[in-house]
């Protein structure tokens, strides 16, 4: 083969050596696409702890019937005196985080609180993908009306301030003052307020990634040769632009996560539902006295947040080294 | 006609001749239209209508929908009688089919009238003027700040790229993006205020025993009051500013200190600052004047989505701090349902957020003459 020939020069080379030189496909398949971003992702050291951190909260959020010592809303610590409970209590053995105002287990708390969390930070950050994706693959890909509309649409949404919209909205969707709306829960609102007001950026993006690759030969040869237009943009366009995708849907959702805690803690979130902004709010009335009762919960967002961040740029730095810096 | 003739009549147009006034308009509009900026101006400042009503219907929609404005009033006042109640719609405005008042709302914004809010029957304009002030005091000083020290930060990193000084910076980048605005707000409170150090206060603007400033003795002669109170009073705002403006300088100084490095380090990867280096230029001068000067350019333009991303957030400072600012008297009014304050608020909001964008695309396109339109 002619790589041994190079690098053993030494050897001697037979005719049919000579003959064959650089025609043969390489007996190893070269390594996928996906397979050189894993590897890639896995030299970054922070990125590793990010994705750790990721995955023990959902098996937390997962296991929280099982593993939290009580049911969230259950007052019993409150009427536990003698096993350390009452209202405002200090962490101790049997309740390690302590109890909040109303006398409920800190803990169980704190670990079904991460189910909300994450429910709302991962599916309102992918119903925003979702509509960006399909209004910027459109807009980009008809172009003229479509785009002008769509895009003029984008402008709006961009242009909107969006916790305000988003306290009337939920405040809004909590009245539950049309019929179909009504008896929605708190994860459900929420997802609806943040994925139906944050997919403007992506649109943009897609669409200008769209105008990008619709340039290049092979879209113009799939063109060519009669390919519908669903097919181009599902089988040609998305592949090379889902990388972008990707990276804005992992650090979408930490904006979600704060924007759902955010909103929570402002107290437009649903009371009876246990959230980490819930929590929050719960506790800040026992700031000085009782700092646990808002740090712990409060933390515990900030370290989700950062890990979902920290995932997102290694992923960036993964998928397309361009993108660095 | 010959060539000679047309040669002739061409000659016999002097330079200085009499034109019409139709002509003289249309060589002035031509000369108007073929001046980009000026056009490109025009365009994006006539976008900014429909983008602002179309907020606006979205607004009124979901406001006017979440309940009844006078459910409250009843609540409060349990012997009033169904008589009165229609007494007050009617006087209120809210007795009018919806789409009649949100023209009525817009024809009144077009004209500069928010009209009164429901609670303390005070012109919203007037209510509006006064926390916006508290709301830009906050955001200017945090911009200012924060603008400053990304600056020398994101510098500091692009310089000394992939040292512990790069990544100690984009560590603090990156714990601003991701901490919760309102969990680092009441961390600066338990610290800095209340039980355990005691150095500023944990909520509100103002002392409530300090003087306005004394304007009138300016020219009725005593300075020395006028100075007095002052500097009594800056003193007490500044006082009071500290927790939030750490706060948000804290939030704000990811977005910047991200933008200044990234662009830093494509500024020194160009040519010119190659050559700059080979004419033998200090290493300060490559950087200040030929890297940050040009580094800078983009990073201005950002302002407008800089200033969206700051007003949507003041919400939950404001909030934390008790601040009397636009959000959180927003947050405050959106619980009492008060319309034509809600309105007002978001629609000023929104306003400048439009205001903010339409400057910095135009400043772009100033700046930037390789920008197509």
């Amino acid at each position: 083969m002619a790589t041994s020939t190079e690098t053993d020069p030494t050897k001697k080379r037979s005719a049919a050596d000579l003959i064959r030189v650089g025609d043969e496909a390489p007996v190893d398949k070269s390594p996928s696409h996906w397979s050189v971003v894993w590897r890639r992702f896995q030299k970054n050291k922070l990125a590793i702890y990010g994705f750790f951190v990721i995955l023990v909260v959902t098996i937390v959020a997962f296991l929280a019937p099982v593993i939290s010592p009580d049911y969230p809303t259950s007052l019993a610590p409150l009427f536990d005196k003698y096993g350390g409970g009452g209202a405002d209590e200090r962490p101790s053995l049997k309740y390690p985080l302590g109890t909040d105002t109303l006398g409920r287990d800190l803990l169980s708390r704190v670990v079904w609180g991460t189910k909300i969390s994450l429910l709302v930070g991962i599916i309102a950050s992918l119903v925003s993908t979702l509509i960006g994706v399909l209004l910027g693959a459109l807009a980009g890909y008809y172009r003229g009306l479509t785009e002008e509309i769509i895009m003029r649409i984008t402008d709006m949404f961009l242009a909107v301030p969006f916790l305000l919209i988003a306290i009337v909205a939920v405040s809004f969707l909590r009245s539950g003052r049309i019929e179909f709306l009504q008896n929605m829960n708190h994860a459900t609102i929420m997802i609806l307020v943040l994925g139906l007001f944050g997919w403007a950026g992506l649109c943009r993006l897609v669409t200008a990634e769209v105008k990008r690759v619709m340039t290049l030969e092979y879209v113009q040869a799939a063109v060519c040769l009669g390919a519908s237009d669903w097919r181009i943009i599902s089988k040609h366009i998305l592949p090379n632009i889902l990388a972008s995708i990707i990276v804005i849907t992992t650090l979408g959702i930490g904006g979600n996560i704060l924007a759902e805690a955010g909103l929570t803690y402002l107290g437009f979130g649903d009371p009876q539902t246990v959230s980490w902004g819930r929590i929050v709010n719960d506790g800040i009335e026992n700031l000085q006295t009782n700092p646990e009762q808002v740090f712990i919960a409060g933390f515990g967002i900030f370290f989700l947040v950062l890990a979902f961040n920290v995932v997102g740029d290694a992923l960036r730095d993964a998928m397309d080294p361009r993108l660095k810096d | 006609m010959s060539e000679v003739q047309a040669v002739e009549l061409v000659e016999e147009t002097p330079p200085g001749r009499v034109t019409s006034l139709g002509e003289n308009v249309g060589l002035w509009f031509r000369g108007l239209t073929s001046n980009r900026v000026l056009v490109y101006s025009f365009r994006r400042v006539l976008t900014i209508i429909p983008l602002f009503v179309g907020i606006s219907i979205i607004t009124f929609a979901l406001m006017y929908m979440i309940g009844d404005p006078l459910a409250y009033l009843v609540q409060q006042n349990p012997q009033i009688t169904q008589v009165d109640i229609d007494r007050l719609r009617e006087s209120l405005g809210l007795a009018k089919p919806p789409v009649q008042q949100y023209l009525i709302w817009l024809w009144g914004f077009v004209r500069f009238d928010l009209g009164t809010t429901f609670f303390s029957r005070a012109p919203v304009l007037d209510e509006i003027t006064s926390y916006l002030t508290e709301t830009l005091k906050l955001q200017i000083t945090q911009f200012l700040i924060s603008l400053i020290i990304s600056i020398i930060l994101g510098v500091l990193a692009a310089k000394f790229q992939n040292t512990w000084i790069d990544s100690g910076v984009s560590a603090l980048a990156l714990f601003g993006l991701s901490m919760p605005i309102f969990v680092f707000g009441n961390l600066l409170i338990f610290i800095f205020a209340g039980r355990n150090l005691d150095w500023f206060p944990a909520g509100k603007a103002h002392s409530t025993n300090i003087l306005p400033i004394d304007w009138s003795s300016l020219w009725n002669g005593n300075i020395g009051t006028f100075f007095g109170t002052f500097f009594s009073y800056m003193g007490d705002t500044l006082w009071f500013m500290v927790l939030p403006v750490g706060t948000l300088v804290f939030a704000s100084l990811a977005l910047f200190t991200r933008l200044v490095r990234g662009n830093m380090l494509e500024i020194l990867r160009q040519d010119y600052i190659l050559a700059a280096r080979a004419n033998g230029l200090s290493e300060r001068a490559v950087l200040i004047s030929h890297g940050l000067r040009n580094a800078l350019l983009p990073v201005v333009t950002y302002i407008g989505l800089f200033m969206g991303a700051v007003l949507a957030g003041a919400p939950i400072t404001e909030t934390v701090f008790s601040y009397p600012g636009l959000g959180a008297k927003f947050v405050f009014y959106i619980n009492r349902l008060d319309h034509p304050l809600i309105m007002g608020i978001s629609m000023i909001i929104t306003l400048m957020i439009l205001i903010a964008n339409l400057i910095t695309d135009i400043a772009y396109v100033w700046v930037d003459p390789r920008i197509e339109l």
